[in-house]
């Protein structure tokens, strides 16, 4: 795990995004955590994110649309996309914009962990593949 | 003139007519002739008996010239004899003299009995006169001898007409012949009733008393009768009968159960025992005892064939005792009650309801009204008529269960609405959980475990535990079906606590909804589920008007206002379309402006907050949007808990 890395948390949902933060920063990972899309893209951390973990649904930019304007702006950096109404459509459109995974909510810390790792791409891990169903 | 009427008066109307003053001119000339004979004649003989005469010519006229010619005959005579014997008193001359006064003197005693017998006579055919009854004398032959006023009166032919003929043809006479025969024989009268024609034609009922005339041998010479006439009387008893034909006829009947009861002692038995204080009925229903004693002593002496079959009885004699109906079960005591005090206070009329028992053991529901017929004294003839309202209570009881389950189905149907959203609200927090445990674990067991951040992720785990059971606390009422119950609400936290419920959709559709609160008095006693169910539809209703807005900001604000001193108005506005067309139709049923709406929510709430006492309104606002509220009363009024709901379908 390459500690110091930065995963940025986007969810307008305040406990999921404090939990979740919680979590990574136990690992030992530093986590900021945004309320909104607009908001993390209008900060400074968008230049130095690792990763980028948010929540499909939300007022406002929605997970998609964060992506689709990282991707405009020509920032690559990995995203996880996650929601807790998971529809065909959107996870197809996640899959043609090019995110790293989609996940449900309520999402297992441990099984994010793990995507987070695989996506860091730590030598260390050689469990499976990031989930992407 | 007419009013005075002395002897003297009468003495002086005799005397100005023709018959009195020729009377009196021939009698002046009598005696003067007399006069002249008796003492200037040497005829021997009693000449002053002639003064006879002359007081029977004066006699018609009068007790006063009867006496008064009487005495001044005696005088003349006296002066004759006196100018004609003076000298020689005693002898035959003297014996002449005496006859002479004793004639005068019998003479004026007779004229004066006659006149008294005259007299007599006269006022009695002057009474038979006065009759109004008829009084006809007839004799062997049917003829008619004497005919008085009254039958003038009463068969219209005058004296003139009828004196002379035969009786039974001049009036067709209906008469039972061989019945009067019989008892002229027996007794020699007879009464009874006989029809007779009047001149013009009409026929007449007469009750007659017939009485046999009989010479001094004893023959019977004709009969004597008075009839009085009984047509009117027959006819309005004839009239009377009807009426109780009609009355018996109506009565017997009638569709609704009509029962007569005779009262009487039962009211006394109730008029007895109350001193001053409370009012009857609660006297009476604290005193049970006299209660059961005055409704035994009901007695029912007549029933319709309904009341029969309402009671389930087969014969009136198996009601006779009213307590069969009436007092047997514990909750017809207030109705009786009731009865009572009104009967005992002077009403003639009271209408109650109760609960019956039949012969059989049903128990019905009735509506009893009691009505006091006039022709009945103290009660003992009270007309009770009973309407059977079993069915049409057992119908309500279905219409009112039929409202709860259609309120029900409203509120699931919002709940379907809601479930994404209440779903959501519960995932988070469980999710949460999940996180701030497994972080929690490994803060814990890292080579340097960070206690606070431990404690930290335990409260999160609390905290979010809560959040979750407070949305199922929230939606927990909407999902049960109960009856409606009343309850002490506090509006402000109702609302806020629907506009929590709501508050991802709202997320969702990019509103705020502002509560803003003013004059409430206090709490309101009214359903909690069912106006939490009318609020969160109209806040739903307001959030789905606005979403489709995209050039102006999605407000929506609820207004929570005290109305005077007995209502609150809660108001929905929002910024959206506003409504089509009448505001107000967006209450009716199946009335909806979404693709896949039903149209019931809004037609459901109007029952709920109308069964509530309260009134649902709409109107477009001045600016953008839609107002659509509800008044409710701070206290539910009697009549309208729940007891006239609206049927929507």
């Amino acid at each position: 795990m390459p500690q110091g890395s930065t995963i940025c948390i986007v969810d307008d949902d305040d406990d999921v995004r404090e939990s979740i933060s919680s979590f990574f920063r136990s690992v030992g990972l530093r986590v900021e955590s945004f309320g909104a899309a607009e908001n993390f893209l209008e900060s400074s951390s968008v230049a130095n994110v690792d990763c980028v973990i948010t929540d499909l649904h939300m007022p406002g930019m929605d997970g998609l649309g964060l992506h689709r304007e990282l991707r405009r702006r020509g920032v690559g950096v990995p995203v996880i996309v996650m929601t807790a109404y998971s529809t065909p459509e959107a996870r197809a459109e996640a899959k043609s914009l090019g995110a790293a995974a989609f996940v449900d909510k309520p999402v297992d810390p441990e099984i994010l962990l793990h995507d987070v790792e695989a996506i860091l791409g730590d030598p260390s891990q050689s469990g499976p593949p990031p989930t992407f169903q | 003139m007419a009013a005075s009427s002395g002897p003297k008066q009468d003495s002086f109307k005799v005397i100005s007519s023709r018959k009195g003053q020729l009377a009196l001119a021939a009698a002046v000339v009598a005696s003067t002739l007399i006069f002249l004979a008796d003492a200037l004649s040497p005829i021997d003989g009693a000449v002053a008996v002639l003064y006879t005469g002359v007081v029977l010519m004066l006699a018609p006229l009068g007790r006063r010239f009867v006496i008064g010619s009487g005495c001044i005959a005696a005088v003349l005579t006296t002066i004759a004899f006196l100018a004609g014997h003076a000298a020689d008193p005693l002898g035959g001359a003297l014996l002449r003299y005496i006859v002479s006064l004793v004639a005068i003197a019998i003479t004026v005693l007779l004229s004066l009995r006659d006149r008294s017998a005259r007299t007599t006579l006269a006022e009695q055919a002057r009474i038979l006169e006065l009759s109004h009854d008829t009084v006809v004398v007839r004799d062997r032959s049917d003829i008619i001898r004497y005919w008085n006023a009254g039958a003038e009166r009463l068969y219209g032919w005058t004296r003139g007409e009828a004196v002379g003929k035969r009786c039974s043809d001049l009036l067709e006479s209906l008469v039972p012949d061989e019945e009067i025969d019989a008892s002229l024989a027996h007794n020699g009268t007879w009464s009874g009733e006989i029809t007779r024609t009047r001149r013009d034609g009409t026929r007449l009922i007469l009750a007659s008393r017939w009485l046999e005339r009989r010479d001094p041998d004893g023959q019977p010479v004709g009969i004597i009768e008075t009839s009085a006439d009984l047509t009117e009387s027959r006819r309005a008893l004839a009239e009377r009968r009807s009426s109780e034909q009609r009355y018996s006829t109506i009565f017997n009947s009638a569709g609704f159960a009509a029962l007569e009861c005779d009262l009487s002692k039962a009211m006394r038995l109730i008029l007895e025992g109350k001193g001053p204080g409370p009012d009857r009925k609660s006297w009476l229903l604290s005193n049970p005892q006299v209660l059961r004693a005055a409704a035994n002593e009901i007695r029912i002496y007549n029933a319709n064939n309904a009341a029969l079959a309402m009671f389930d009885a087969d014969t009136v004699a198996n009601l006779t005792d009213g307590n069969v109906i009436l007092g047997r079960l514990p909750d017809s005591e207030p109705a009786l009650a009731y009865i009572f005090a009104s009967l005992a206070a002077g009403l003639s009329l009271a209408e109650i309801e109760t609960r019956c028992a039949t012969l059989h053991g049903r128990i019905i529901d009735a509506v009893l009204r009691v009505s006091v017929l006039p022709d009945g004294q103290d009660w003992s003839r009270v007309l009770l008529m009973a309407f059977d309202v079993t069915e049409r209570n057992e119908a309500r009881a279905k219409i009112e269960q039929n409202s709860v389950e259609l309120a029900h189905a409203g509120r699931v149907a919002l709940l379907g609405q809601l479930a994404g959203s209440i779903v959501h609200e519960v995932n988070q927090p469980l999710a949460a959980i999940i996180n701030y445990g497994k972080s929690g674990k490994r803060w814990l067991t890292r080579p340097d475990p960070n206690l606070p951040e431990v404690a930290d992720c335990l409260d999160k785990i609390v905290s979010n535990g809560n959040r979750a059971a407070e949305v199922v606390g929230r939606v927990r009422g909407l999902a049960k079906k109960t009856a409606p119950q009343a309850s002490s609400v506090d509006m402000g936290a109702l609302v806020h606590d629907a506009v929590a419920l709501l508050a991802r959709e709202a997320r969702a559709a990019a509103a705020t909804i502002r509560v803003e609160e003013a004059n409430i008095r206090g709490p309101i006693i009214c359903d909690r589920v069912q106006v939490q169910q009318v609020i969160v539809n109209l806040l739903m209703n307001a959030l789905h008007a606005t979403r489709a807005i995209a050039d102006r900001p999605h407000e929506i604000r609820v207004k929570i206002d005290g109305i005077g001193e007995d209502f609150i108005k809660v108001a929905v506005e929002d910024s959206g379309t506003g409504i089509e067309g009448n505001p107000d139709r967006i209450f009716e049923p199946f009335f909806t402006t979404k693709s896949d709406g039903m149209g019931l929510g809004l037609s459901i709430c109007r029952t709920i907050i109308e069964g509530q006492g309260g009134r649902v309104s709409a109107s477009n606002n001045d600016g953008w949007g839609a107002t659509v509220g509800f008044t409710l009363p701070l206290n539910i009024p009697v009549e309208a808990r729940w007891s006239k709901p609206n049927i929507l379908i």
